[in-house]
């Protein structure tokens, strides 16, 4: 799964007969020029995933029938309009607020996981299949993940954000071990990940630098120490895997500090925010204003942004008993207004976020820094209307991850077609559940990875094309046969620029 | 990992659980010396295996990652409380990456853990080091030293190296330990004095023997390590306090911390403050108090109330486990059947029908131990009805004796949620789940989630006893018999109170608790090599042909015994 054209650096480190020898001078080697080097055409991409939760109604997301009449078949299987062509918002959610950017986003429909679709795997970002004959430990990461580590000439740490009232902030990053555990990563609270990354920023203090540079020494002769301990033959194979991975952060902490970040302002200190569900709101923006100014500063290329609403959605704030999950799984009026204020909520955000990224002129694309993002708006669950796809008399409460709500922002630096309401439907239908059998999840993932310059290799297990299982085996009122996978390695149709 | 079916009675350590366990003897409590051979020598005390078990069942020597209370607890042992307290914000930016049901078990580092570490350790130094009034309460010979100063003899920055290497690393400082600080304090001294202890501190901080107890140890022969007494007293103080060693624990390991001495420290350690936080710390994950609900805007419309509730509903359980274990000296039953407990919150007051009281209080009858409380039987509030969630409460139950269920096929879910009293009116929840669940995918694990879950039927939604289960328009009357699978034997039982006194007289009720405990120590899931250390330790719990241990008592002979001091090597 490892990108063979770099040399992994954990490789470097320990392919020296076991002593550290390079680690006090690689730094050197890779000064700031080249370590913010940009690849390929030398544009620097941003990938971001926005998590909602707990599935949607068609009624609300998407356009109406009647909005989208226009549409033609463009391929098999894939039908298309322009979104500049549809009369008035969107939708109720996708409301004028997007205007600014609906020539510079794709609205996907239906597009199907047929998978497990369970809340509590994190699923959005991860091309989980639960096939027989797959051992699922064996699938590779999570795609912000596996972007993280394989698009960019120096990896970049993905900065997961999310707010909660329990202990742990929740993410909808995956990772697995060298023996194929799945391990959740967990989100930041906007306090976390301000002092994690903002702390020391202050680039116009000649004292913050020299202070960076000291700091930067101590971690740079700690590598050394960290090297020696390893090859203590007291430990273990897995305990040196753990020092490896201790060692892998720290250098890319040295690196990090060896920056000089430039265009960038740190945001307003969160950390005197409370965990209480009162201070959602105010939390929700510092995760904003946090991920905004880290892809500014060149702190990350990677961002998944979480904002839970069964923080939104308690009892406290709405009187909503039972949160968003429980509003998702009831089909009552006072529910269905819930989950729209949920979404409505969340939308508010989203364009927030996307007009503070709509800044800049990158010189090689002419585009903003949005425009060298990828945006994928993404929910583990699908759409919650029945058979009709969008009828607000038809709301079927289920549990499934059909006809899920996608949403892609930016081209990804002129990678991606944008501009389009893109509906990858078949011509098979199912009797209940969402009408039309749809188009693979995973080949979704597939796209974003690609368009952000990953290669297939990258995510894919013993040379098996596709990442994890392109089908899933669940609901047996899909026929396997009957889904469109693609061919596993290149662009859902229609999004390749 | 997920468990791929249900019970099958079989432990996670791959024994099996409703074997009948055989007599063994307490640890030796006449102290000893510290040089024997192996652990089958038995030189040093009677340390007796037992029954299935073999000299060579002893752990692998692993590394134990500091979690990030235990680095909290430790700069606040190091460098005083003050510390803490004023770095509260840099120090809680260290992300919690627990990936086990204990906060103990670590996954591998990630890179916003490591990065918040380093930044909590500079700010830690330069705090330290601030001026010269910080710098002279560091070390004596700091004093004649302005924060500005360029330099500071040798001997005082031998010194320096010393104490703290020790009190941070907690083991000696070596003459190669010597000169890699030295090194470290002149990276800041280019600058001046004050800087350099701040790098020397920093890099102390951010050193692997520092975030991780480490095990050199002496080898005795057959592939087991015995730790050393420093190595000793560190775990003891990750154990006990989930902290560093304070000063007389070091003092003890210097002196070689012989049997006698161990139990001595064992003893004093468990009645320090410091002990409860820790235990306190078990049985929040144990019990999983994280997820003790709110109450609802109905119930209690003032926002800190509410918050100030649902605080108290954990702190009032957590105050009576630690108190029943480390003042009353309570056994595994007492846990169960106590009905002592400890509410500062009117609210709870209420809820529980007792008086706020600055000192304990007994709870009224249909009350008993760590499985009635409210911050324990609590679950979401359900819409339109007051009763609790039977299947939450069955899962949490299955964890509380080991037998963790796996997660449902979510393709399996009925198309309404039957705890939604909507899915099947005039029915109570425990109606709508059986029929919900009747075919025979979903019936092998929710035959046993009902059968726990059920005999806390009484309890409603935020714990509080309900007579009569409300469910839209109706009142039902509260079904709480039930038939328990424990020790083999199928129980009946018929009210909460009725299902604690079985599993407090059951083995597999204290056995998960030596599991848990054992887990919660070394930081991670169990394996065949930990079967011996967990038997050994629910033997003394539940008592056999002799009467249970107090689990105070348990803990200091486990951590007094060979079990605790010997690994395996790699």
């Amino acid at each position: 799964m490892n990108n063979p054209k770099r040399l992994g650096r954990r490789s470097f480190l320990m392919g020296t007969g076991g002593a550290v020898l390079a680690i006090p001078t690689l730094s050197s080697l890779l000064p700031t020029s080249q370590a913010r080097a940009r690849i390929d055409d030398g544009v620097r991409r941003n990938f971001v995933s926005w998590r909602i939760t707990n599935g949607m109604y068609g009624h609300d997301w998407f356009p109406s029938n009647d909005a989208v009449s226009g549409m033609s078949v463009v391929e098999p299987n894939v039908r298309e309009m322009s979104l500049s062509d549809i009369d008035g918002p969107i939708s109720t959610l996708l409301d004028t607020s997007f205007d600014p950017f609906r020539e510079r986003m794709n609205l996907l429909r239906h597009i199907d996981r047929l998978d497990t679709a369970d809340h509590n795997r994190r699923t959005g970002l991860f091309g989980w299949g639960n096939v027989e004959g797959i051992d699922v430990g064996a699938l590779p990461s999570s795609i912000d993940n596996l972007i993280a580590e394989n698009a960019f000439v120096t990896p970049s740490i993905p900065l997961s954000l999310g707010i909660r009232w329990s202990e742990t902030a929740a993410s909808c990053s995956v990772t697995t071990t060298a023996t194929g555990e799945l391990i959740e990563q967990p989100g930041l609270y906007p306090g976390q990940a301000f002092a994690s990354l903002f702390t020391d920023l202050d680039i116009d203090d000649v004292e913050a630098t020299r202070r960076r540079e000291q700091k930067r020494l101590l971690v740079d002769r700690a590598l050394e120490h960290y090297g020696d301990v390893r090859n203590n033959p007291r430990l273990s194979a897995a305990d040196r895997d753990l020092l490896d991975e201790h060692v892998e952060h720290m250098y890319t902490l040295e690196n990090q500090l060896s920056l000089t970040a430039a265009d960038c302002a740190p945001p307003e200190d969160p950390s005197s925010l409370g965990n209480a569900p009162e201070d959602v709101n105010a939390r929700a923006q510092a995760v904003v204003d946090i991920a905004v100014a880290a892809l500014r500063c060149e702190l990350t290329q990677v961002v998944n942004i979480y904002l839970d609403p069964d923080v939104l959605l308690t009892s406290a704030l709405h009187g909503v008993a039972g949160g968003h999950h429980g509003a998702s799984h009831n089909s009552d009026t006072g529910a269905l207004d819930s989950i729209r204020n949920a979404h409505a909520w969340h939308m508010g955000y989203l364009t927030d976020f996307l007009s503070k990224l709509d800044v800049g002129e990158d010189p090689l694309t002419g585009g903003t820094l949005l425009d060298n993002s990828l945006v994928l708006v993404n929910n583990e669950i699908g759409n919650q209307n029945g058979q009709s796809g969008n009828q607000i008399d038809d709301v079927d409460v289920n549990h499934l991850a059909l006809d899920n709500q996608l949403l892609m922002i930016g081209s990804c630096g002129g990678r991606l077609r944008t501009g389009s309401y893109l509906d990858y439907r078949t011509d098979f239908t199912r009797n209940r559940w969402s009408e039309f059998i749809g188009t693979s999840y995973n080949w979704v993932l597939v796209t974003c990875m690609l368009a952000m310059g990953v290669e297939p290799e990258a995510w894919e297990v013993d040379g098996q094309a596709g990442y994890g299982d392109m089908r899933g085996s669940q609901y047996n009122m899909t026929p396997l046969d009957q889904v469109v996978v693609g061919d596993l390695r290149t662009y859902l149709p229609r999004l390749e620029a | 990992m997920v468990p791929m079916g249900c019970y099958s009675g079989v432990d996670t350590a791959g024994h099996d659980a409703d074997a009948p366990m055989t007599e063994t003897e307490g640890a030796d409590e006449t102290g000893g010396d510290t040089d024997d051979t192996g652990p089958g020598d038995d030189t040093d005390g009677d340390d007796p295996q037992p029954a299935g078990c073999t000299p060579g069942d002893v752990p692998l020597a692993a590394l134990v990652r500091m979690n990030q209370d235990g680095y909290v607890h430790a700069l606040g042992d190091i460098f005083g409380p003050g510390l803490v307290e004023e770095l509260e914000v840099s120090l809680s930016a260290i992300p919690t990456t627990h990936i086990g049901h204990f906060r103990t078990e670590l996954g591998p580092p990630s890179y916003a853990e490591v990065s918040a570490q380093v930044n909590a350790a500079f700010t830690v130094a330069t705090h330290l080091t601030q001026d010269e009034d910080a710098l002279a309460g560091l070390s004596s010979c700091l004093p004649e030293v302005s924060a500005g100063a360029d330099l500071i003899s040798e001997p005082c920055l031998s010194d320096l190296t010393r104490d703290y290497g020790l009190r941070i690393l907690r083991r000696p400082i070596t003459d190669d330990d010597l000169e890699r600080f030295a090194a470290d304090y002149e990276v800041g001294a280019t600058h001046n004095v004050a800087e350099g202890v701040a790098t020397l501190l920093t890099a102390m901080l951010i050193d692997p023997d520092f975030l991780y107890d480490r095990i050199e140890g002496e080898d005795i022969g057959n592939g087991i390590i015995r730790l050393t007494p420093h190595e000793t007293a560190a775990r003891l103080a990750r154990v006990l306090w989930n902290s560093a060693p304070d000063a007389e624990l070091l003092a003890a390991a210097e002196g070689g911390l012989d049997q006698a001495t161990l139990r001595a420290e064992a003893e004093r350690m468990l009645d320090d403050p410091r002990a409860r936080v820790a235990l306190g710390g078990f049985f929040f994950d144990w019990l999983e108090l994280e997820s003790v609900p709110f109450a609802s805007l109905q119930t209690i419309p003032n926002p800190e109330a509410r918050t100030a509730l649902r605080d108290a509903m954990g702190d009032s359980v957590l105050a009576f486990a630690t108190a029943t274990i480390l003042d009353t000296a309570g056994t595994y039953a007492d846990l169960l059947l106590d009905r002592t407990a400890y509410i500062d919150d009117n609210n709870l007051a209420v809820l529980y029908g007792v008086e706020v009281s600055a000192g304990p209080v007994q709870l009224p009858a249909d009350r008993a131990g760590l499985l009635t409380r409210a911050g324990y039987v609590a679950t979401q509030e359900i819409p339109d009805t007051n009763a609790g969630h039977i299947i939450k409460r069955g899962a949490r139950l299955s964890a509380f004796i080991c037998r963790p269920l796996p997660l449902p096929d979510a393709a399996a879910f009925p198309e309404d949620d039957p705890a939604e009293p909507g899915s099947g009116p005039a029915q109570g929840i425990r109606e709508r789940f059986a029929n919900a669940t009747s075919e025979a995918t979903c019936a092998s694990c929710h035959v046993q989630l009902d059968g726990l879950g059920a005999p806390l039927g009484h309890y409603g939604d935020l714990g509080q006893w309900i007579e009569t289960e409300t469910v839209g328009e109706s009142e039902l009357p509260v079904d709480t018999a039930a038939e328990v699978l424990l020790d083999g034997q199928t129980v009946s039982v018929d009210s909460p109170v009725a299902l604690s006194e079985a599993l407090a007289s059951s083995q597999e009720g204290p056995h998960c608790l030596a599991e848990s405990l054992a887990r919660n120590m070394l930081g991670r899931e169990l394996g065949d090599d930990d079967a011996c250390m967990v038997k050994e330790l629910s033997t003394r719990l539940a008592g056999e042909d002799d009467a249970p241990s107090s689990v105070r008592d348990a803990l200091i002979d486990f951590v007094v015994s060979d079990r605790f001091r010997h690994v395996r090597t790699p």
